[in-house]
């Protein structure tokens, strides 16, 4: 009996104490790991896809479009008067002369053919006729008409908000976003340009004045589809020779600066970059500033958000059209 | 929670000072919009190149058939196009003076080339050209040139070589020169005699008389110089011709080689594969000590070595693994990895003079294939197939290979013609480079040292 209790206590105790010590190991929670999801906020207009103005209909009455600064028209620059090239005399040169071989079978003596020195670029056409050109007394300056009807609008509308949405995180867009609430300064007050100043010819897109950025505009940032056009249109007109090496030297990034409709304002530049000292950068720069002033004017660009994109940097980078 | 003053008060300034905040901060523009243009197009650049300029007739004559070198090899490259001459509106006397770029414009020529041609007092030729930028209106290069003459062909390639490097941002390939192997006669009694002509096959000549066999030419990487394996009376030697100077010199009696040797490119080694007592292994022999050293040693046959152009490594193949396949190792012998892997056997490598691909023959189920790797063996692209393609050898730029191929010969021995092509590295642009009679082994020059 004495035994029977004794086994029996030592048992229970036994169990308790695995119990104890065994038990809570199976009920530990086990470690949840977190994964992180990104979230990207990304601005897609109601419509994601670019019609043609003609087929826009007015639901409703549409935001009164900015007023634009009417840019002063450019006159078509008269001929310009060639210049003669200064080139430098020719100096006298002597070419070495490798031997001329006897025994059969005798070669062409390869003359050496020398590079006396670069010819400096003619000098640039005159930038700007004498003030007394005589123009026509006609109004100064055309009003840049019927501006807001060639523009892409992103209303609201009564449709369905499509479900594609490209995943693409950029913090650019993140700080667009929260820029939505901005307010320019106001604008320059604008001048009235005297007759005299309208006889200066303005030679292409060097001179012709950036528009200021009409005040007050609340501008909604860029919508994917904006932006895809710009790529696509750019792409378009890029050309990269096929089979290039070095790929990592070729990113060229250059700021580009529009006007209202999509031109030029000014000839883009070229952001950081070892500049002339490499070659290939340089080649890789000039076809992307070539792909720049092929496309020009850029279309279907949204005029009510012309604060965004009036200054524009591109980065052109081929590593997916270059392989190994 | 708004009974206490205070608390009303601590919220009212909080709530004014998140309402002043943004209006405190100035009015910035926007910050510019950034895209990224990850793609383009790879068609090829329009180029207008219109008859370079003369004084007299007999310049303007010559400055047309410039022009024609320059169009026919910046054709041929497959990168550019090169306009219609009957398409230009302005002429080349009013484009001396300057390019009226609208013009040009209109044509969507994005680059133009001007020239000009005039002979000396001292009757030596002028030739001086200017590459200009269409869209952006501004000059890109100008230089000029002298030389004799006779040499007008070549200023014209090495004008080309300029546009090409200022375009592509790549050295250029046109002042160049193949030197290959011409065949004729029937299958069984081959007339092998060695030819040189320029890359766009003008300058032909023939260089041995055919009386006896000439094999496998091969270029030195830094000099105009050849060496070539040659039966004369019958005895199998190796001789070094200078093409430039005519020198030519034997470099050995090597019997038992099986081609040609590869110089390093610091031009002090010579690479070769010999056989002895049945077994074929890689030799280098230095040339200014004239000692051989072993550099691969074992039953297998391995042939075919080539240098990288830095020199320190080699490619050969192998079929020590029990299937013709390509091997790198470092220049002293060790080092030995396999790097293709895949079916089919893998012959004549080439290592390309940028470094960064291997071009191979590649024989699977009785077609020939031109392919190239990279050097760790990945990255395989094959570029061209057929019945018989062989025998890669590249360009100095490392962009174009040019490779024989032979066609079937058909019953009553038509056909079977052997012919020189060449081929991109992309794998585009495959065309024959046309010879006078049949021709096989080609070798590819390097750019002459006196202008680039």
């Amino acid at each position: 009996m004495r035994n029977g209790i004794a086994i029996s206590g030592m048992l229970h105790v036994g169990v308790m104490l695995a119990a104890i010590h065994g038990l809570p190991v199976l009920m530990d929670p086990m470690d949840v790991v977190e994964q992180a999801i990104v979230v990207e906020l990304v601005t897609i207009a109601e419509r994601t896809v670019l019609q043609e103005r003609k087929k826009l209909e007015l639901g409703k009455a549409p935001p009164p479009a900015p007023k634009l600064k009417p840019v002063a028209a450019s006159k078509p620059k008269p001929e310009p008067k060639p210049e003669p090239v200064k080139t430098p005399p020719p100096e006298p040169v002597q070419p070495p002369e490798p031997p001329k071989a006897e025994p059969k079978p005798e070669p062409k003596a390869i003359e050496a053919v020398k590079t006396v020195k670069a010819l400096a670029p003619p000098p640039p056409e005159p930038k700007k006729l004498p003030e007394k050109a005589k123009e026509k007394p006609k109004p100064p300056r055309k009003v840049a008409a019927a501006e807001p009807a060639k523009t892409f609008r992103t209303l609201p509308r009564p449709r369905a908000k499509p479900k594609r949405r490209r995943p693409k995180f950029s913090t650019d867009r993140i700080a667009a976003l929260l820029d939505k609430d901005q307010e320019k300064k106001p604008r320059p007050k604008r001048e009235q340009p005297k007759r005299r100043e309208t006889a200066k010819v303005r030679k292409s897109f060097k001179d012709i004045s950036i528009p200021p950025a009409p005040a007050r505009v609340r501008s909604v940032p860029m919508t994917m589809s904006e932006i895809a056009a710009i790529r696509y249109q750019i792409q378009q007109c890029w050309s990269i020779p096929a089979g290039a090496r070095d790929a990592e030297n070729l990113v060229v990034r250059i700021k580009v600066f529009l006007n209202s409709d999509g031109s030029l304002s000014k000839a883009p530049e070229i952001v950081g970059g070892n500049g002339a000292s490499d070659p290939f950068y340089r080649t890789a720069a000039e076809s992307a500033r070539r792909a720049i002033l092929k496309c020009s004017p850029l279309k279907n660009l949204p005029a009510a958000k012309y604060a965004r994109w009036r200054e524009i940097t591109l980065t052109f980078n081929p590593r997916d059209m270059l392989g190994g | 929670m708004w009974t206490t003053s205070l608390s009303r008060l601590s919220f009212a300034l909080g709530l004014s000072l998140a309402l002043a905040v943004p209006g405190l901060v100035p009015g910035t523009a926007l910050a510019a919009l950034e895209i990224d243009i990850t793609k383009g197009n790879v068609d090829p650049l329009p180029v207008a190149i219109p008859d370079f300029f003369g004084d007299d007739p007999a310049a303007e004559d010559q400055g047309k058939r410039m022009a024609g070198v320059i169009t026919a090899n910046l054709n041929r490259s497959g990168l550019f196009r090169a306009l219609n001459p009957k398409s230009f509106i302005q002429t080349p006397e009013s484009l001396q003076a300057r390019p009226r770029f609208a013009d040009w414009r209109v044509l969507n020529a994005q680059a133009l080339v001007s020239g000009k041609v005039g002979v000396e007092s001292d009757g030596r030729l002028r030739v001086e050209f200017r590459l200009w930028d269409v869209l952006a209106g501004e000059q890109m290069t100008g230089l000029v040139y002298f030389s004799t003459p006779g040499n007008w062909r070549r200023i014209a390639h090495v004008i080309s070589d300029t546009i090409y490097k200022r375009l592509t941002g790549e050295a250029g390939y046109f002042d160049t020169r193949v030197v290959y192997v011409a065949e004729s006669g029937p299958k069984d009694r081959r007339v092998k005699r060695l030819a040189i002509m320029d890359q766009d096959g003008d300058g032909h000549r023939f260089l041995t008389d055919g009386s006896y066999l000439v094999l496998t030419p091969r270029f030195s990487p830094s000099r105009q110089e050849i060496t070539y394996l040659s039966y004369y009376r019958n005895t199998p030697r190796v001789y070094l011709y200078n093409i430039d100077t005519g020198r030519q010199e034997v470099l050995g009696e090597f019997p038992g080689m099986t081609y040609a040797p590869r110089f390093s490119p610091d031009g002090n080694q010579v690479i070769m594969s010999m056989a002895r007592d049945g077994k074929s292994n890689i030799f280098a022999m230095d040339l200014r000590t004239r000692v051989i050293n072993k550099m691969t040693n074992g039953p297998a046959i391995d042939t075919s070595p080539c240098y990288s152009p830095d020199g320190r490594r080699v490619v050969f193949n192998s079929d020590r693994g029990g299937s013709q396949q390509l091997y790198v190792m470092s220049a002293g012998g060790a080092d030995v990895k396999r790097i293709s892997f895949g079916k089919g056997r893998y012959a004549t490598p080439v290592w390309s003079p940028r470094g960064d691909l291997i071009a191979f023959t590649k024989i699977r189920k009785g077609k020939f294939y031109i392919g190239v790797m990279r050097p760790d063996g990945s990255g395989e692209r094959l570029l061209s197939e057929s019945f018989l393609d062989e025998g890669p050898t590249w360009a100095p730029n490392g962009r174009v290979l040019m490779f024989f191929r032979q066609t079937p010969t058909r019953k009553g021995g038509r056909d079977g013609r052997t012919s020189l092509w060449s081929v991109d590295l992309t794998g585009y642009n495959e065309r024959e480079m046309v010879t006078p009679i049949d021709a096989s082994d080609p070798a590819w020059s390097p750019l002459s040292p006196l202008n680039h």
